[in-house]
């Protein structure tokens, strides 16, 4: 299953707002968490769905980290999770 | 430089049996460690680098609003059997009294810190209590606040208000008795931001005919599973211009709005805010003449300060009141000056104590309601 294909669908199905797809660069830098695309039980969920779906878990310490704030940082994250947790 | 910030106390909470407990507490970050007296020696002259330990500390902070919003703000563990003893050397010690800001070393950075919060998740800036419950909650327990909202202040079935917590043994005690002294057979009451219905429905227990109005389907759907005869429930979104035309006008004997008026002055969430004035308009709007708007809110000033001192004979710290940046109540002058000039007169103002029985549940969390209230209820009126 490819990282950004994913989190992508989970934030097109998930967002409070429409995302455009065809901006996809601009969408990697997207501050979702300043800019309110998910409220607390949408990260909630994002968090658990990403966790089952990949088989990783987050630390406190990535889910605090500035990286975590952008879709982009995001999906690094979880591809080096993907990595190490194997 | 290192210094202790003007912000620190220190509080005695030494026992025969565990002697030398101090907890050191920064009011403005509410943050806490445990230490022992050489560490009060360490504080008292940074300079003096002689004493190189090992000093004893605990591990005794605890985010104690976890248990309810009107659980013991404090912020840190009150049974001494359950504080995690370290021993730290020099340079230990003094990381830790910095990561809780009982020591800083930049005092421009550490106030910086007090900046407004971006994000839920932004850990750079404190934010104000509900978004420090957030970030708490989704990455301590990793559970949505709103659904930790209603585990704390009602029953798993979600009917009514759990009588273990203060909600039950202030606020829900004092309605039980206010709606039975005010509300009579045939009284139209409005429950503005009804929830789940348990007010609405304890309204109509004493025969009130009920319209409880909510903007959230989720809450709707328990309040409609559980209704009481004499209470409907309608969708509406309440505080947007417009949002309660379908209510008629001069409708209400009573308007009833609880734990929803603060979210006027501290928002919930960045971006724009709604406008008390669309809201409080619609109300004397909905009125009937020499009808009653009855607001139920936390108190202005001693919700969320800390419980402190001897259980009998508590204390509170007010670190701020006119400017808040970690409480989530507005000032009386804030909440009154929208109310008056919304065209409202104040004709009653009560500040709630717990009832009786509370004493054995939560002894510390009575004796302290007892003397600083957590809940103030006011009766206002259209002006003629």
């Amino acid at each position: 299953m490819d990282t950004t294909e994913c989190i992508l669908d989970f934030f097109s199905r998930s967002a409070r707002m429409p995302l455009r797809r065809d901006a996809e660069a601009n969408l990697l830098d997207l501050r979702y968490l300043d800019e309110g695309v998910l409220d607390s039980l949408g990260l909630v969920t994002m968090i658990a769905e990403f966790e089952s779906a990949f088989k990783i878990s987050f630390s406190a310490d990535e889910l605090q980290s500035p990286e975590f704030q952008t879709i982009g940082g995001l999906i690094e994250i979880v591809d080096r999770l993907r990595v190490s947790q194997r | 430089m290192s210094l202790v910030p003007r912000d620190v106390v220190l509080l005695p909470e030494s026992t025969p049996d565990r002697p030398d407990r101090w907890v050191a507490m920064n009011v403005l970050a509410r943050t806490c460690l445990g230490i022992s007296s050489e560490v009060v020696r360490v504080m008292g002259n940074l300079n003096d680098a002689r004493d190189a330990g090992p000093f004893r500390c605990w591990h005794l902070e605890r985010f104690s609003n976890e248990d309810g919003l009107l659980a013991d703000p404090s912020r840190f563990e009150r049974d001494l059997s359950a504080w995690h003893e370290v021993m730290w050397d020099r340079r230990e010690l003094l990381t830790a009294l910095k990561a809780k800001f009982i020591v800083v070393d930049d005092v421009s950075a550490y106030r910086s810190r007090f900046a407004s919060k971006r994000n839920v998740l932004d850990v750079e800036h404190f934010g104000n209590f509900h978004e420090q419950h957030g970030q708490h909650m989704l990455l301590a327990k990793r559970t949505s606040p709103s659904e930790w909202w209603m585990r704390q202040k009602f029953t798993p079935d979600r009917r009514s208000v759990r009588h273990d917590t203060l909600y039950g043994a202030i606020q829900a005690a004092f309605l039980e008795q206010y709606f039975a002294k005010h509300f009579r057979p045939g009284l139209s009451v409005i429950d503005l931001g009804c929830g789940t219905g348990t007010y609405a429905n304890l309204a109509a227990r004493f025969g009130a005919e009920v319209l409880g109005i909510d903007p959230s389907d989720q809450y709707l759907g328990v309040a409609r599973a559980n209704a009481a005869p004499g209470t409907r429930f309608a969708r509406m979104d309440i505080g947007t211009a417009g949002a309660l035309d379908a209510v008629a006008g001069q409708s209400a004997d009573v308007v009833f709005m609880c734990d929803a008026l603060l979210f006027y002055f501290v928002p919930v969430k960045p971006g724009p805010q709604p406008d008390i004035q669309v809201l409080l308009s619609d109300i004397r709007r909905i009125l009937k003449p020499g009808g009653t708007f009855i607001s139920v809110e936390p108190h202005s000033t001693f919700y969320l300060t800390p419980w402190l001192g001897e259980l009998d004979r508590p204390f509170t710290i007010v670190s701020e009141y006119l400017n808040k940046s970690y409480g989530v109540t507005p000032p009386f002058s804030s909440l009154i000056g929208a109310l008056t000039k919304a065209g409202f007169v104040v004709e009653a103002l009560h500040e709630l104590r717990p009832a009786a029985g509370f004493e054995g549940v939560d002894p510390r969390g009575y004796q302290f309601s007892q003397e600083f209230p957590l809940w103030q209820v006011m009766e206002l009126r259209p002006a003629r």
